[in-house]
């Protein structure tokens, strides 16, 4: 309960100051390149992971991608980039 | 990315499969020990391909281990790979070094000379001859030639030379020449001398520029006649001897009979050929045959050479010559008459206009048959020119002498 306002006052003040959001509010931050590949950086893990559907945990945030041939190109610590066929992106708290 | 792949490449990788329930932890597990994995693709459900790098695979045992899964190698790829996989192939590597080092020394000598072609005064061979005396051979070591040295001593060989220039470029010497211009010919015009007829014409003009023209036009003359004196006996002076000079002009003939054959023969190569090679290595000639025979009857032959070269201008010193036979077909066409004549006439007139005199000009130029077989004839042309026929001689003075004590 503590946590929300200081993440308003982080909100407005990103807002307020133009800075980067994924930075101050550690948010993930997505690259689309069409419905081919998406690049998702500051994530923290494969949630789930077969060719119709991937979920990446991202802090906060949980990004599904669906689709079909999906497939992981590379991984890293915090980055990861998945490419196919993908339908829809969803999020979830 | 291309520049990836390379790296990933010359690094080595395996391709692995992954086979359990928990694929997704072994995944997560994997990025939190910092294992780089890249191109996974799901098999099924509980099978995974991916690739990893053969460093970070020997981390991986541990993690397969906590996540309770199956790995299977199902290829290994890579620069790492491959040269473990000829490791033992000594040969291949010692062969290998050889021809680096065969390449590196072999490119340290001079393999060709190269010399200007359009030079007025002195002859290519003449070039050659001096840079080969001054030490600038086929074959000679790259490092041992001084170039400076080198020109001086050229232009020392060769008078004729006002500026030389050697450079090295690959394995090829390059010589650059400047020529002297030759002194001009000075006229010593205090010996007396007559201006004598070169061969037997009629003259056509006569331009005396100094001295007492013998001749005059229409005049018949033979070879050795004065045509413009350089001595003159006057009454007054006596015996006076100049310079003769001047230009006589004068009408010429020369005739030239040929037999011409009524068809003509064209070549026509049938397409079989035959190659013999010669291996040169370092200007030593190897044959790659045993007998060099033309194996067709009528043939002609081209010759060529190839020469490996690593990069521009590095001849190795090694070529291959091929020597080429063609085989051909002569056929015969036949000509007609009239053709056989004209043909005849142009190769005359050709012949004739190179036997006859620098300035000399063509006046006229007539055909006779003299012989006319079924397949030959005999065609003689008379050319009449027109040119200079005067020489200049020296006179000579113990005639002269003895005349005067007449």
């Amino acid at each position: 309960m503590k946590n929300k306002p200081s993440k308003h006052i982080k909100e407005k003040i990103s807002d307020y100051l133009e800075l980067p959001k994924e930075i101050m509010l550690d948010l993930p931050q997505l690259i689309l390149k069409g419905d081919k590949e998406i690049y998702i950086e500051n994530c923290r893990g494969v949630a789930e992971y077969s060719t119709q559907l991937v979920r990446v945990n991202a802090n906060n945030l949980t990004v599904n991608i669906t689709g079909s041939n999906l497939n992981i190109k590379n991984i890293a610590d915090t980055q990861i980039t998945v490419y196919g066929k993908i339908k829809a992106l969803e999020f979830k708290q | 990315m291309f520049l990836i792949k390379v790296f990933n490449f010359l690094k080595g990788y395996v391709i692995i499969q992954i086979r359990g329930c928990y694929i997704e932890r072994f995944i997560n597990v994997c990025t939190h020990r910092n294992i780089y994995i890249w191109d996974t693709i799901r098999r099924s459900d509980n099978t995974l391909l991916l690739k990893i790098s053969i460093k970070s695979f020997s981390k991986i045992r541990p993690v397969a281990k906590k996540t309770k899964t199956r790995v299977k190698i199902l290829e290994k790829k890579g620069l790492p790979i491959i040269i473990n996989k000829y490791r033992k192939r000594y040969l291949f590597f010692a062969g290998i070094l050889c021809f680096l080092v065969f390449a590196f020394v072999s490119t340290q000598f001079i393999w060709t000379v190269e010399v200007p072609d359009n030079t007025e005064y002195v002859s290519k061979d003449e070039i050659m001859q001096a840079a080969f005396d001054s030490g600038l051979k086929v074959g000679v070591f790259k490092r041992n030639i001084n170039e400076k040295d080198l020109q001086n001593q050229m232009l020392y060989k060769l008078d004729k030379l006002s500026w030389t220039w050697t450079y090295i470029k690959g394995t090829k010497a390059i010589i650059e020449v400047k020529e002297k211009t030759p002194k001009p010919q000075v006229v010593d015009n205090s010996v007396p001398c007559h201006i004598v007829a070169e061969k037997d014409a009629v003259v056509t003009t006569v331009r005396a520029l100094n001295g007492f023209a013998n001749v005059k036009p229409g005049d018949t003359v033979l070879r050795g006649d004065i045509l413009i004196s350089g001595t003159a006996l006057s009454e007054v002076a006596g015996m006076r001897f100049v310079h003769a000079s001047g230009e006589v002009y004068a009408r010429t003939w020369a005739e030239k009979t040929a037999d011409f054959p009524m068809y003509k023969i064209t070549q026509t190569p049938t397409g079989k050929t035959k190659n013999y090679y010669t291996f040169n290595i370092w200007s030593k000639k190897i044959p790659l045959y045993f007998k060099k025979k033309s194996p067709f009857k009528n043939y002609y032959n081209v010759s060529n050479r190839k020469e490996p070269q690593l990069g521009k201008d590095n001849f190795i010193g090694i070529s291959i010559d091929i020597d080429k036979y063609i085989e051909i077909v002569n056929e015969k066409t036949p000509l007609t008459y009239e053709q056989t004549l004209n043909y005849a006439e142009n190769e005359l007139r050709k012949e004739l206009l190179k036997n006859a005199g620098e300035n000399a000009v063509l006046e006229d130029l007539n055909i006779s048959v003299g012989q006319k077989d079924e397949e030959i004839i005999t065609v003689t042309a008379t050319a009449q020119f027109n040119e200079q026929i005067g020489i200049q001689t020296p006179v000579d003075m113990t005639e002269n002498t003895e005349n005067i004590s007449e």
